[in-house]
């Protein structure tokens, strides 16, 4: 074998992996949402869709969601990424507490805030204990869709701040510290600092992590499923329901080309954002 | 009889020439470095012998072998790296027997082989311990010892000391000389230190973006500069180039530049017949010597005059070079 | 945090102006510890009470008000693990995640090799393709993939499944091994070739005891993005539901007892998996991707 075929040897079962189980069914979704189940083209499933009643809520949820949760944690993310940045004993300790939430899946993250806010959980349990109620109150129910919009935040914040935090603690960690030196001898103080070199100089991380997080926020899914069940209801949800409940695969490749869109609008609106010339890295 | 031979080899990376055409003979049991600073193809070369890179064109012989198209491990080579890449997962025993357990050797040939090795770079100490437990100098005594202990044919070393800090490379160095000599291997050393080249080294060979300006022992190499760039390269100050000096009454046909080294002046505090005078710009005094920067007719010149000597730095001093000492060069830069 | 007072540019600074800027610094650092306390407890104090909630009893989880102790009862983790499908999909979702670590890491470890150690052309491609899958909602995928299944009769398999998680952990596998085998010297292999390695020797002899731990951190990262997967678990399996897709659909019919207990199975790997990563916790994301 020659020299120059090794590279590709190794990355050839990939490449095919990848095609099949990547780009095809990708192309596929598009095929299954503009054809008709007998063949031809169609938008007959966008319609079906678009004039279903629970479309425009989702899409309005979905964005509300991303809209909230994102800027709150990508605040909390640099917050704590240079929290982490200051500590010298503990700092693994710390790191290792904070990123938790990463290995757990949206789902468990719903089961736990569901044992917090449950009319049976541990919050009106607080309240009852301090003697602010005196019985148990429901809260995740459809009278209060403010709550339970409320409580997907909590959950989504505590589960997914922690991405965003890996990304910028080593983001932060590729920025030399006679940046900051410099800027101290000149004067500037630490809020200069944060934002004269700090935030600049981090924004090909910022730009990856509000990628990566925005997306997942597209694909928010099971913890809706569990705090607000049939009150919520976002794009994934109904992409699920319309796959699995009503069986109609056409109407589910719709909603996954909604949502694809709408990943590849804000992908492309980040990178043009906080596009970083390259001759202006570190 | 381990001689290596070296014909027409060329290389290049992308549209870079890295080397136009080397050609070499490596006696056998000689010690050679290639010198040139960085960027010169030094390193490829090495690489080359040792079969990591592929030459373009050109064949390379160990012996009577053609090991042109052989991978590395056939090609009965040992080499030591810049970093000594000293494997961390394994115990410097277990490094040192390594390649002779690619060999099959039996356990007791190599456990003898080891211990040889290990004592001939005095690590006989060391040898349970891993490389992270091991500072640069002993990282260093356990990547040669790798590399004789499978008594190779040729043994490369890229740079092997240039890690090390000034004091300790002082002493590897001396101490490889010694090590080198009695394993009587056919070595060939790559370094950009001069200093390293001419205490170290047989014979020398003096590599210039991709060509071998000169190969011949180091006193040769000094006295003797085949171009003006070994002259320029080698010796601190180097040698001066001047353009048509007075002196040129001796010259060749075709001299272009006269090339004289620096302490290969007779210095005189008043004129006299055949001397010219110089005005001195800085002075270095540097203990055993001083070290001048002068300017003749316009051009700069370094001289080396005894420490003795009253000079002020402006004043006028005035020279003649030793007739013996003159090299005469041409247009291309090459010796008459 | 430190906070700098403003009147540094004086040349003499008076008694005053040092102890204020002393206390200004206390303030800081009482604030500074006291909100990394406030967020290491907003982050474990939740998993506290779901490990309270799954051992406590039975009436205690259906119960109000609860208490902030946990009994130690066994009664919630027992009932979970003898409902029906319980361990089928306890299982199923074991299997699924090991066939998943083992595509991924198979597949992802020599295109990472090829990434750390070769040019070639297309490397670039190749890796736009890699980092490409990341901006899209993978689980998506799913969709078309339950209708191809059904045709090549994969529907419904535990394979099937995994070959969806596989292309969601394949990306991370290859990013991670790359980055991993940069950081072995490629100086000590070639050293091993020298001393008589061939390509494969040298790979299994020098760079594979040296890549170990983290291949295993990225193998492990593998089996918890299959482990945690709920969308495409959900649409491709119905009789081999593994334990997410077997929770999401029977939430409205199961009681307390399985959710929690359920949640708080759901975690273990997660607190295994971040001890052992932690240390590749920054190559995971492939965040040297500029």
């Amino acid at each position: 074998m020659s020299k120059k075929a090794y590279p590709y040897v190794l990355i050839m079962p990939s490449v095919l992996f990848l095609l099949a189980f990547f780009v095809y069914p990708f192309l596929q979704v598009f095929a299954q949402a503009f054809t008709h189940s007998e063949g031809g083209l169609t938008i007959a499933h966008f319609e079906t869709i678009f004039y279903d009643f629970n479309f425009l809520p989702s899409l309005k949820n979905t964005l509300l969601l991303a809209l909230v949760v994102v800027p709150a944690q990508l605040c909390l993310a640099i917050g704590m990424a240079l929290m982490i940045s200051k500590m010298e004993k503990g700092r693994d300790t710390v790191l290792y507490v904070w990123t938790i939430p990463l290995g757990i899946s949206d789902l468990a993250a719903g089961i736990i805030w569901l044992g917090l806010l449950d009319q049976n959980g541990f919050i009106n349990s607080f309240l009852f204990h301090v003697g602010i109620i005196d019985e148990a109150q429901s809260w995740l129910n459809y009278q209060n869709p403010w709550a339970i919009f409320a409580a997907i935040v909590f959950a989504e914040i505590w589960r997914a701040t922690a991405i965003l935090l890996v990304i910028l603690v080593s983001g932060i960690g590729l920025i030399p510290k006679e940046y900051y030196e410099a800027a101290e001898i000149f004067g500037a103080n630490a809020w200069v600092r944060l934002w004269k070199v700090t935030l600049p100089l981090l924004r090909p991380s910022l730009q990856t992590a509000l990628i990566l997080r925005t997306l997942l926020a597209f694909e928010v899914f099971a913890v809706v499923m569990i705090l607000g069940g049939s009150n919520m209801p976002v794009l994934m949800g109904e992409a699920y329901n319309w796959a699995f409940s009503y069986r109609d695969a056409g109407a589910a490749a719709a909603y996954a080309v909604v949502i694809l869109v709408l990943s590849l609008l804000f992908t492309l609106f980040y990178l043009r954002v906080l596009r970083v010339p390259k001759e202006a890295q570190i | 009889m381990t001689t290596i031979t070296i014909e027409n080899i060329k290389k290049s990376f992308g549209d870079a020439d890295i080397l136009k055409s080397v050609t070499l003979d490596i006696k056998d049991q000689e010690f050679t470095v290639l010198l040139g600073p960085s960027g010169c193809g030094k390193s490829t070369l090495l690489r080359i012998i040792a079969g990591l890179e592929t030459q373009d064109s050109g064949v390379i012989k160990i012996g009577e072998r053609d090991v042109s198209a052989l991978p590395p491990r056939d090609r009965n080579v040992a080499m030591v790296f810049q970093n000594y890449a000293v494997f961390p997962h394994l115990t410097v025993f277990e490094n040192i027997a390594f390649g002779l357990r690619m060999k099959k050797v039996s356990d007791d040939k190599i456990k003898h082989n080891v211990e040889r090795t290990a004592e001939l770079m005095h690590i006989e100490h060391l040898l349970s311990r891993y490389s992270g437990q091991l500072s640069g100098g002993q990282r260093q005594r356990v990547a040669v010892a790798r590399a004789l202990a499978v008594e190779p044919d040729v043994l490369l070393m890229d740079e092997p000391l240039s890690n090390l800090d000034a004091l300790l490379r002082l002493q590897m160095r001396s101490e490889l000389k010694n090590v080198l000599e009695e394993s009587k291997t056919t070595t060939v050393y790559v370094t950009h230190d001069q200093v390293e080249a001419m205490s170290l080294a047989d014979r020398i060979a003096v590599m210039n973006e991709g060509r071998i300006d000169q190969y011949d022992n180091p006193d040769e190499i000094y006295r003797n500069p085949a171009t003006e760039y070994v002259g320029g390269f080698i010796g601190n100050p180097p040698m001066n180039f001047l353009t048509s000096p007075h002196w040129s009454n001796s010259a060749p046909d075709g001299a272009q530049k006269l090339g004289i080294r620096p302490e290969d002046f007779l210095v005189s505090m008043e004129d006299q017949v055949g001397y010219l005078p110089v005005q001195i710009q800085t002075i270095e005094k540097l203990g055993s010597h001083q070290q001048l920067t002068s300017e003749l007719e316009g051009q700069g010149l370094r001289i080396n005059i005894a420490s003795e000597l009253p000079v002020q730095q402006g004043g006028i001093l005035f020279l003649q070079p030793k007739p013996e000492k003159m090299r005469w060069y041409d247009v291309r830069g090459e010796i008459i | 945090m430190k906070m700098d007072t403003n009147n540094q540019r004086e040349s003499e600074p008076t008694p005053d102006v040092v102890a204020n800027y002393t206390s200004t610094k206390k303030v800081w650092r009482w604030l500074f510890i006291s909100s990394a306390a406030f967020l290491i407890a907003w982050v474990l104090f939740p998993i506290y009470l779901l490990v309270v909630s799954a051992l406590s009893s039975a009436d205690v989880v259906n119960g109000w008000p609860k208490s902030f102790i946990p009994e130690f009862d066994l009664e919630t983790m027992t009932f979970f693990m003898n409902y029906y499908g319980v361990l089928a999909a306890l299982k199923n979702s074991l299997v699924a995640a090991a066939f998943t670590m083992i595509i991924s890491i198979g597949l992802g470890t020599p295109a990472g090799y090829a990434l750390a150690r070769f040019d070639f052309w297309g490397k670039e491609a190749f890796r736009m393709i890699i980092l490409l899958t990341r901006a899209f909602p993978m689980p998506l995928l799913a969709l078309p993939l339950a209708v191809i299944f059904i045709q090549v009769g994969l529907d419904d398999t535990l394979f099937g499944l995994s070959l969806v998680h596989a292309s969601l952990a394949l990306p991370f596998a290859v990013l991670i091994t790359a980055s991993l085998f940069l950081g072995i010297p490629v100086e000590l292999e070639e050293a091993a070739w020298v001393l008589g390695c061939n390509r494969w020797q040298a790979f299994y002899k020098v760079v594979m005891p040296l890549a170990l731990p983290g291949l295993t951190a990225s193998a492990v990262f593998a089996f918890v993005i299959s482990w945690n997967e709920v969308f495409a678990a959900a649409v491709l399996t119905i009789n081999n539901q593994t334990l997410t897709a077997f929770l999401v659909q029977s939430l409205s019919a199961s009681p307390a007892e399985v959710k929690f207990a359920g949640g708080l199975i759901l975690i273990l790997p997660a607190l295994l998996f971040l001890y052992v990563v932690r240390k590749y916790l920054f190559s995971m994301w492939g965040i040297s991707n500029r």
